[in-house]
């Protein structure tokens, strides 16, 4: 019945066509790989599925080396503040610092060139082998290595670290007073990392990691999860809420806020700007954004071009209307007036510029006096994501629609365009700066002549004199005092604008209690529980 | 014979893809070690040292191959304490399962789909579904996502929203991968398949008496699966080697985002890996494709 007879035109029968291999159906064979596959699949699964930890947060992208002393990023700081503790801690509440591995310190000159920390009795590491002051000064030395690839190598370059083994004491001698050394301690880059982390193979990962925080390292994943357990070596004597966590890495916003509403992660660390409105609406509780340490500006290049004159930086600077700013860009982010957000204790505010027209046009026309003819071709330039193209065409409107100067914009992806900023090869620019610590120097170091930070030509003596000063000096409120009139200066010279203050747009279930928010993001994750605990 | 010239031009085509990925990697500007905070010039200096970025392009190039042919790409510049042999290694079994899914549901949907509208393709039903498979076809895959994610996520509750867990996790990004290809697949059997149900051989089947079933299954689906062989050998190597937007929609760490964050930030070694893994696969595929098609239609293999 399968076999076709073909009859050819005077009736008779030909021979029956013949039958290729494969030609009878396709459909068993496609039934086989189906199956072939689908067997494969649920073998995949059982590679792939890993259970769920206690509580699950969103940790944002990915943290791309597990070692507190080359990533620096602040998703990578929520993991190692959880991993690793320094020998201070920020109290999460005031962000006053508070005794982490150190039981005490001390400050042994006013300057703060030399300090002294001594370690707590039998600190261990979460594999159970004694942490001592020698793994402090090695974690030190290693952090200053140019080898080893830091970000913040320059924090302990030139610096001298002495340990006592008996009396458990570190004593670290700067070449330059480092006033704030116990507040640094406190951040992730400077915490004792274990000889395992320090002596593995460059391009290697230490298969065991032993931690020194609430948690020890489990397992990771790359672009996926890091689980960390409770440590049972901790220091402190917690009763920790939850046994193990996971950090997932979510490299979209609206992915980690599906998440939060699906109830499958219990904590966000940022939002879509889109969601904002709704989620201030109507999840209140969760939601509360919280102005951070953390600043967007503009640099302007002020070695040449049209920028090398002052006038048309003030006659920019004076026609940006900022609350007009904060509001086109939604996202609960404010204005900022000054480069230095208002969060470091008894600093003094800082009056930056503000949005006056007539200043505005009054510095075109000295510019246009001064430089007869049309206006140069100006350039702004960003690197390229939704959030800074929203705020240079905001910028643009801005200049165009109040001054009546055309600005073209120019974005480069983010590798090409940092270059670009530190050879000078800009008009203005994008920026923006997070602050390591609570303490204006974090931002106005940036801008001495010579910083790789600088990155905009400008290099006053004075200005770097005043924050020599400031270093030299060991009363805090004179220290602020210099410190203020140095920002005030770079202010006053129009190098650069400062636009926005970064908001935390942390979402946190009601059922995660003990979190605290502050400006500079810090968590203590041993103080978390689940909200129905009784404790 | 064929298939071992085949297999040179497969080699041959990997080296050039990897030489000239090496190539417009570093002639592009930015390295892997710039950043928003600038590194002290001494650590910059010490790190391109330790991966070798100092020496000169030959060099460099001649390191790039001779691992190439041991197939160790070394530690990758992002992830600076994994190999990228390791990141591969992880990435591509997510990506093969996502991508696997997705074609089965495709050719699950796509073929029985295809059939139908062109057997009925004057009537409502047909026109309708070939209608349907245009739009689908239009609609961006995050789109879909979207519509999906609000369906089945929120609105239902019956699947999660992204992550990795089981099959349920996978159910989304697999419709939303395999939808749109299953359109194609539609579209390219049904055009063929109305030929195949005009042509002579039908006729004389009809003529014969043979059940419609047997008719479709032999003269008009076997002429019809040409062109989605076709289509599908390039096709699965771009699908299972992951989708850069589902991935990052549903949170899967499958090899799909590498492709743009190795190029982004400026990781030479895992760029090159994934350049690399893609090619072989595209051409692996390809060949499996026509190896296939010339055993459907021997007529190929004789023009060839």
């Amino acid at each position: 019945m399968d076999t076709l007879r073909l009859y050819d035109a005077a009736g008779t029968e030909s021979a029956p066509l013949k039958r290729y291999p494969l030609c009878v159906s396709l459909l068993p064979q496609i039934r086989r790989c189906c199956a072939l596959a689908c067997v494969m699949l649920l073998a995949g699964f059982s590679a792939c599925v890993p259970p769920r930890a206690e509580l699950v947060v969103a940790n944002g992208p990915d943290v791309e080396v597990l070692d507190p002393q080359i990533t620096s990023t602040t998703a990578g700081g929520r993991i190692f503040s959880a991993l690793f503790e320094g020998l201070t801690r920020l109290d999460p509440a005031t962000l006053e610092v508070v005794p982490g591995l150190a039981e005490s310190w001390s400050k042994e000159d006013p300057a703060g060139r030399v300090w002294t920390f001594t370690l707590r009795e039998n600190l261990r590491w979460s594999d159970g082998s004694h942490l001592t002051v020698e793994d402090v000064r090695a974690s030190w030395r290693r952090l200053a290595l140019p080898a080893t690839g830091a970000d913040y190598a320059a924090w302990m370059k030139d610096a001298e670290v002495l340990i006592n083994l008996e009396q458990r004491s570190v004593q670290v001698h700067f070449p330059t007073p480092q006033p704030l050394f116990d507040r640094m301690c406190a951040f992730h880059a400077l915490a004792p990392i274990p000889a395992a982390l320090r002596n593995a193979a460059p391009g290697t990962a230490p298969s065991v990691l032993p931690c020194s925080g609430p948690y020890q390292f489990l397992e990771r994943r790359i672009r996926d999860r890091i689980r960390v357990t409770s440590n049972p070596h901790y220091w402190r004597d917690v009763d920790l809420g939850f046994e193990s966590i996971d950090f997932l890495t979510l490299d979209s916003q609206f992915t980690a806020l599906n998440l939060f509403l699906s109830g499958d992660v219990w904590f966000t660390p940022n939002v879509p700007d889109l969601a904002v409105p709704a989620l201030l609406r109507e999840y209140a509780s969760a939601f509360q954004p919280q102005a951070q340490f953390a600043t967007y500006f503009l640099r302007f290049q002020i070695l040449n071009g049209p920028f090398q004159d002052k006038d048309l930086r003030l006659a920019l600077i004076h026609s940006i209307d900022r609350s007009v700013v904060a509001k086109n860009l939604g996202g609960g982010r404010p204005a900022a007036h000054s480069l230095v957000p208002p969060f470091a204790p008894g600093y003094p505010e800082v009056a930056g510029p503000n949005f006056d027209l007539n200043l505005a046009k009054a510095a075109l026309a000295r510019y246009r006096k001064s430089h007869p003819g049309p206006l140069p071709h100006l350039e702004y330039l960003y690197p390229s994501s939704d959030f800074n193209r929203k705020l240079a065409e905001v910028l643009q409107q801005q200049w165009s629609l109040n001054l009546g100067v055309e600005v073209a914009l120019a974005n480069q992806e983010a590798k090409t365009f940092f270059p670009a900023q530190r050879g000078l090869e800009y008009q203005v620019s994008h920026s923006s700066w997070v602050g390591d610590y609570l303490d204006p120097l974090t931002f106005l170091e940036n801008f001495v002549a010579g910083s790789g930070n600088n990155r905009t030509g400008y290099a006053n003596p004075e200005y770097a004199k005043l924050l020599d000063w400031a270093a030299d000096c060991g009363d805090p409120v004179l220290r602020f005092d210099l410190l203020a009139q140095a920002e005030s200066l770079l202010l006053e010279e129009a190098v650069i604008v400062p636009l926005l203050l970064d908001v935390g747009q942390e979402l946190v279930s009601p059922k995660l209690g003990g979190f605290q928010r502050n400006a500079s993001g810090v968590i203590d994750w041993a103080a978390l529980y689940p909200e129905s605990e009784v404790r | 014979m064929r298939i071992v010239r085949r297999l040179c031009a497969w080699i041959f085509g990997i080296l050039m893809v990897h030489l000239l990925a090496f190539l417009m990697m570093r002639t592009t500007r930015g390295g892997p070690f710039d950043s928003a905070r600038a590194l002290d010039p001494i650590v910059q200096r010490a790190l391109e040292q330790r991966y070798g970025l100092d020496q000169p392009l030959l060099v460099q190039y001649g390191h790039a191959l001779s691992g190439l042919i041991r197939g160790d790409f070394g530690p990758s510049l992002r992830y600076r304490d994994t190999q990228v042999s390791t990141l591969l290694a992880d990435a591509l079994p997510i990506s093969l399962i996502l991508g696997g899914g997705a074609l089965l549901i495709a050719l699950l949907i796509g073929i029985p789909a295809g059939l139908y509208c062109a057997r009925r393709a004057r009537s409502f039903d047909g026109k309708f579904l070939h209608a349907g498979g245009a739009l689908l076809l239009a609609l961006p895959n995050f789109v879909l996502a979207g519509l999906l994610l609000a369906i089945f996520s929120f609105q239902l509750g019956w699947l999660p929203p992204a992550g990795l867990g089981g099959v349920r996790n996978f159910l989304l990004p697999w419709l939303c991968l395999g939808l749109p290809l299953s359109a194609q697949i539609l579209l390219l059997v049904r055009s063929k398949a109305k030929q195949a149900l005009c042509s002579d051989s039908v006729r004389h089947a009809t003529a014969e008496g043979l059940p419609p079933r047997i008719i479709v299954r032999r003269y008009v689906l076997r002429p019809s699966l040409g062109p989605v062989i076709a289509f599908l050998g390039p096709a699965s190597a771009a699908i299972l080697t992951g989708s850069l937007v589902i991935e990052k929609v549903f949170a899967l760490p499958g090899l799909g985002t590498f492709f743009v964050q190795a190029a982004l930030s400026r990781d030479y070694t895992l760029a090159l890996g994934v350049t690399v893994v893609y090619t072989a696969l595209l051409g692996l595929c390809t060949l499996l494709a026509d190896l296939l098609m010339a055993r459907m239609d021997p007529r190929l293999e004789a023009v060839s």
